[in-house]
């Protein structure tokens, strides 16, 4: 009885912990993912409201990009800033958070090989990922994007569900 | 390790779904709501500029007119851009800070001589829409040198600051 108490302690209790392993511990801590969630999710939210609010002016800059057919090119500057406000909405409240983060990091991928195209083909247009018409450069903008990327990956790898709805879901299931 | 859940793919699948239903809606009730699949081609600067009968100069005319001082050029990149390197005498106007930068450069433009906008040539409209601008607050006299700086760079032209290596 006393020795499986005994075993039972963690092994690093009484130990330093190295380094390594507590940048680990913070970079998994719930709370800091929650924070994640969160900034991304707003982020998302004020980045979708410009582009809702001036459709036509985010169509402009859509063509610009010259990636899109143009017959396509309103389509998506209709519904590309619904996708981000509304999985935005989903990461802060933390509702199906694992799919919302998926949506955010696959757009944040696309939306990196499409500045990356255009940094390559050297035009100067304009970045239209905040407010259509704000100046911001796309080469700022893309790696912009790497930091946005870096928080999106951090929640969908290693979200537990912190300051979650989802969780409340689950809890709630659990009791049944 | 982690992995995907197919459910989890699901649900991403559905909510892009019902973003887009969302989108389609308001844009369908929206005042400012856009057709969905036609589309007439935005008019690029440099075709509006030419319905304003603001011409475009080449290379050779861009030099004709600055070794005869007939022109002033305006340089349209950004303050950095034209600090690292512009034609000798450009006035530095950035298209994109066009109105903190006017009133410094306004007395630097006079109204009876050609005025010609210049940036990173032909994958740069700014040139262009610093004309449009120009025109429409009253100069008539304007000219797009649509070349811009790398051409003129690329011919050995007089560059301010000096290209080292060169006499």
């Amino acid at each position: 009885m006393e020795e499986r108490r005994l075993s039972s302690v963690p092994p690093n209790r009484g130990r330093t912990v190295s380094p390594r392993r507590r940048v680990g511990a913070f970079l998994v801590h719930p709370y800091l993912i929650a924070s994640s969630r969160v900034l991304l999710g707003l982020i998302f939210i004020r980045a979708s409201v410009g582009k809702i609010g001036h459709p036509a002016a985010f169509a402009d800059v859509m063509e610009d990009y010259h990636l899109l057919p143009l017959s396509l090119v309103n389509l998506f500057a209709v519904v590309l800033p619904w996708i981000e406000l509304i999985s935005g909405i989903g990461l802060v409240v933390g509702v199906l958070t694992r799919g919302n983060a998926l949506i955010i990091n696959s757009l944040l991928v696309v939306f990196m090989i499409a500045l990356g195209i255009n940094v390559l083909r050297g035009v100067d247009i304009d970045c239209g990922c905040f407010d259509v018409g704000d100046g911001e450069s796309i080469q700022e903008a893309l790696v912009r994007d790497v930091l946005f990327l870096l928080l999106g990956l951090h929640v969908l790898f290693f979200d537990q569900g912190a300051l979650a709805l989802d969780a409340l879901r689950a809890r709630r299931e659990t009791r049944r | 390790m982690w992995k995907l859940d197919p459910k989890e793919v699901i649900h991403a699948l559905l909510i892009v779904v019902l973003a887009a239903a969302v989108g389609l809606i308001h844009n369908a009730l929206s005042a400012d709501g856009l057709p969905l699949f036609s589309r007439t081609p935005r008019v690029a600067p440099i075709e509006q500029a030419a319905a304003m009968e603001i011409g475009t100069i080449t290379l050779t005319e861009a030099k004709a007119l600055f070794d005869r001082g007939e022109a002033i050029f305006i340089d349209a990149r950004p303050a950095e851009a034209y600090a690292e390197g512009h034609i000798v005498g450009a006035v530095s106007l950035p298209y994109d800070t066009f109105e903190e930068r006017y009133p410094e450069a306004a007395d630097q433009l006079p109204v009876d001589l050609l005025l010609v906008t210049y940036c990173d040539g032909t994958t740069c409209a700014k040139s262009a829409e610093l004309a449009l601008l120009l025109n429409q607050i009253g100069y008539s006299h304007l000219s797009v040198f649509f070349g811009g700086w790398p051409e003129w760079k690329n011919a050995g032209y007089p560059v301010f600051p000096p290209t080292e290596g060169e006499p």
